[in-house]
């Protein structure tokens, strides 16, 4: 009960002096006015906001040439991308028309008609392309 | 053709000299802030130096609220009307009153960040007292005979600022606030951005962590 009650003794004591130190930390109008006044001190602060203003309008600037960069290269990019869709278009055109040959006559072979060859068939069209190349070694001696 | 004022009525002319004598009176009196800061916003560096030189002295007095050095403070009454300046676009003019509530929302913001700084820099090291005033303490904080008789003690500023500044930075500036410039606690939460909770958790904190950093010294 003593205890408790020298504690909060002690509390209110302490607050208070809290406080004290809180008010310690008050200035006077001397003081005060002598930092606001402090010599320089408007001009300190309007090297600061036009030091401040340049630095803004430097990356304003890089992100405006930055843009504008990018808006030159949309309309090149998009003549390009015309132009390929065009040719590709003109191509796939001209071999409808042709009926799957080139100019030369030659077999234009497209995907969807790839012929379907069996493994066996690959083995010996290879072993006949081997045996061919041995006879024409022959051939030439 | 006669001349167009000998045919005024006398009448009529003392009524466009009291007119003029309003305008002159109104041209001659101070501008609102409201008015300056919308002419700052459209470029009239005049109108923002008229704001400093209005307003530079109650910066100054809450800046020394934080910080005791002279260099401390001019660099907060820097920093402070550089933000004002670069977000008066954000300003709403109200009251007369609100301009310098919304400049001293950002002082106390610039102070309550420079305390931030200065802790986590580990700049602290102004904390240690020397033996004089730990002793000095020690006689004030144990002396019983006069029944806690702490009003009026000669802190010294330098004093107080080592021991607040043991103090985390939101529980000084809660205290500083509450206390100090005695602002009420929705009040406070506005300037700090917080909620009245978080301001009356602080608070009770902010005395406690005081509490505790005095009973060191006794």
């Amino acid at each position: 009960m003593w205890n408790r009650k020298k504690t909060h003794i002690d509390n209110e004591k302490l607050d208070r002096f809290g406080e004290e130190l809180l008010h310690a930390m008050e200035a006077t109008s001397h003081e005060i006015s002598t930092a606001a006044n402090s010599p320089f001190l408007y001009r300190r602060i309007r090297v600061r906001i036009e030091e401040e203003e340049r630095r803004r309008a430097t990356e304003r600037n890089q992100w405006f040439v930055l843009l504008s960069g990018v808006k030159h290269a949309i309309p090149v990019l998009t003549t390009i991308a015309a132009i390929t869709i065009g040719i590709v278009m003109f191509d796939s055109v001209q071999v409808g028309q042709s009926g799957g040959r080139n100019a030369n006559g030659g077999l234009i072979i497209v995907n969807d008609e790839l012929p379907a060859l069996s493994s066996d068939e690959m083995i010996a069209s290879f072993v006949g392309w081997q045996d061919a190349q041995q006879n024409q070694g022959r051939d030439d001696r | 053709m006669e001349p167009m004022a000998d045919k005024t009525d006398p009448g009529v002319s003392g009524v466009n000299q009291v007119q003029n004598q309003i305008q002159n009176l109104i041209q001659n009196m101070d501008p609102t802030d409201a008015e300056l800061v919308a002419a700052a916003r459209a470029g009239d560096e005049a109108a923002f130096a008229r704001l400093f030189e209005k307003h530079k002295s109650m910066v100054s007095r809450l800046a020394y609220r934080f910080f005791s050095r002279r260099e401390q403070v001019e660099d907060i009454i820097q920093d402070s009307f550089i933000k004002a300046y670069f977000a008066l676009d954000s300003y709403q003019g109200g009251h007369d009153n609100s301009f310098m509530a919304w400049l001293s929302r950002i002082t106390v913001r610039t102070c309550y960040d420079e305390l931030r700084r200065v802790r986590r820099r580990s700049e602290s090291n102004i904390g240690d007292l020397t033996e004089d005033e730990a002793a000095y303490l020690n006689d004030k904080l144990r002396d019983t005979s006069k029944e806690g008789n702490v009003e009026g003690a000669a802190i010294s500023r330098d004093l107080s600022n080592k021991l607040l500044s043991r103090l985390r930075p939101e529980d000084r500036a809660v205290l500083t606030l509450l206390k100090l410039e005695e602002l009420s606690v929705p009040e406070i939460a506005e300037i700090m951005g917080w909620s009245t909770a978080k301001v009356k958790m602080r608070s009770h904190r902010a005395q406690h962590g005081l509490r505790r950093i005095l009973r060191k010294f006794i």
